[in-house]
């Protein structure tokens, strides 16, 4: 897992892609969200985990194909 | 007739009904004299509908005069969360982009519960969107609490959860995408259940999560709740993510007991996550030790992944989902969003099509860690529902908390069916919970551990004090 980056980096990273996205953020809440952004960030290094490309045949959520006690 | 008229199950009032003791419109009438009272403290309604709901329940008087019995929700008030489209009445989505909305068809569950014969109360509070709050900067004020009125009801069906625990009627219906039907249930001290991914139809119920998003019962009682769901059930060929599967009688196994059903606890969830209260702990390890009594085998679980993988994977999915859904809104008028609302649902234009990839990977792993790996070897999982009881209403809300006081999210993840049901109080008097999981569409296994539980202690007859 790569280190954290620095804070300033990070701030930069927000900032570019809130450029991006086109949205205007009223400045009162931008500290807030900017910290959300961290955390969020932070989630998803955690749902990234080691996996080779052919682990599964597809990404495809279908409860009944998960059936208890099934192979 | 010696009980209240609220202190009825939906089945015994069914009863009075059916024998004549009493009339629908009576009990209509004795609902809206509740709502008329209450509603001004607790903010449980939005929209209030009393000349549909006398309409509602002249037709089943009528009906029942002339032999025609609709079944249990035959002439029983309800409510349907603001975000559940209603003909001709506004779903406003508790925000001011929808303030006007009317829609002009119903969605599938209010169709069901009309046809079904029941009585249509009016329009429950909400978080806004279903996501952000509680909230004072919008066009309609928050629920509050039914025990404590300075403390929230829980959300996002958070006029779900307040209604029934006043008793302004005995069912409603939620949606949960990460918790919202279970927070309030555990909030306000009644049963919340989300059914099995796929069970129950969205359709005209507005979207926060497609895949996440599930719409189910806040019920005073594990019977109250298990007659709603039967209602609502089924295939609808119009939401794609509709089981085509039967429905089951919910009824069937509820006075089953537990003697030899094996029950597994998450305790590793809970036991040491931050801002889990002692009591809370406790009074699970409490009604564990009921069940146990009642003859069910209770182990805890010891080989389960840890809490914050669940809550990660539901949090980067409910984001990235809820940010498609507004993204046109928030780019055209921002300022209509509530603050907090718009810093939730903001956050999901950060994520990167990777991220979401990544998310619905882990998904499938953790749906298999549940199904096969656990519910395999147990007939159903315990978890806590909330961590502690309903916090201060006024307290301080960040856009992304680090923490969750709910442990509801991985089952939203899975899609398993999950219940909470009310398990004592606090000693500030509010209520505690926990969950009851099951395998997928087996709400009846789920249904009949509640009623197990439910059937020897007396929570759910206790009502706050007005």
């Amino acid at each position: 897992m790569p280190p954290e980056d620095n804070s300033a980096t990070q701030r930069a990273q927000f900032d570019a892609m809130t450029a991006a996205l086109d949205i205007t953020i009223p400045e009162v809440g931008r500290d807030r969200i900017f910290e959300g952004y961290l955390g969020l960030r932070a989630m998803t290094r955690v749902v990234r985990r080691s996996r080779k490309a052919s682990a599964e045949p597809a990404g495809i959520f279908v409860p009944d194909t998960i059936i208890r006690g099934d192979a | 007739m010696s009980k209240a008229i609220e202190a009825l199950s939906i089945s015994q009032l069914g009863k009075e009904l059916r024998a004549g003791a009493l009339t629908s419109v009576q009990a209509t009438e004795h609902a809206l004299a509740k709502i008329d009272n209450l509603n001004d403290v607790y903010s449980a309604f939005i929209t209030i509908t009393p000349e549909r709901a006398i309409v509602d329940a002249e037709r089943a008087d009528t009906e029942r005069a002339n032999g025609i019995d609709k079944g249990p929700m035959h002439g029983i008030p309800y409510g349907l969360k603001d975000i559940y489209d209603t003909a001709g009445i506004r779903t406003t989505c508790h925000s001011k982009l929808r303030q006007d909305v009317v829609p002009t068809e119903d969605s599938v569950c209010a169709d069901k519960l009309a046809s079904a014969g029941g009585v249509l109360l009016g329009k429950l509070s909400t978080h806004e969107f279903a996501f952000g709050g509680p909230s004072f900067d919008l066009p309609f004020s928050p629920a509050r609490n039914p025990w404590n009125p300075a403390h929230g009801p829980g959300g996002s069906s958070s006029g779900s959860g307040a209604g029934v625990a006043l008793g302004m009627m005995r069912t409603a219906l939620g949606s949960d995408t990460g918790g919202s039907i279970r927070g309030p249930a555990a909030y306000c001290g009644i049963v919340g259940l989300k059914p099995t991914y796929g069970l129950v139809s969205r359709r005209g119920v507005f979207p926060l999560s497609y895949t996440l998003d599930h719409c189910g019962p806040l019920s005073k009682t594990v019977e109250d709740c298990a007659i709603t769901l039967q209602i609502i059930a089924g295939h609808d060929p119009l939401d794609p993510a509709s089981a085509g599967r039967p429905v089951p009688d919910f009824a069937n196994d509820l006075h089953a007991g537990v003697k030899g059903l094996k029950v597994g606890v998450l305790k590793s969830f809970y036991e040491d996550a931050p801002g889990v209260s002692p009591e809370a702990i406790s009074a699970i390890d409490e009604a564990v030790k009921v069940l146990a009594d009642l003859g069910a085998s209770v182990d805890v679980v010891p080989d389960v992944s840890p809490f914050a993988l669940y809550n990660a994977c539901c949090r980067v999915i409910l984001l990235s989902e809820a940010y498609a859904i507004h993204e046109e809104d928030l780019k055209t008028r921002p300022q209509d969003f509530g603050q907090l609302t718009m810093e939730r649902i903001l956050l999901g234009g950060y994520l990167t099509g990777a991220d979401l990839v990544q998310a619905q990977r882990l998904r499938r792993e953790l749906s298999v860690e549940i199904n096969k790996n656990l519910l395999s070897r147990y007939d159903v999982l315990i978890a806590a529902s909330s961590l502690s009881p309903a916090p201060l209403i006024d307290e301080a809300q960040q856009s992304f908390p680090e923490t969750s006081p709910m442990q509801t999210t991985p089952f939203n993840v899975t899609g398993n069916p999950a219940m909470s049901i009310p398990i004592g109080f606090a000693e500030n008097g509010l209520p505690l919970s926990m969950q009851i999981i099951g395998p997928y569409f087996d709400e009846t296994m789920v249904l009949r551990v509640g009623q197990a539980y439910e059937s020897a202690t007396n929570w759910h007859e206790q009502w706050p004090q007005t």
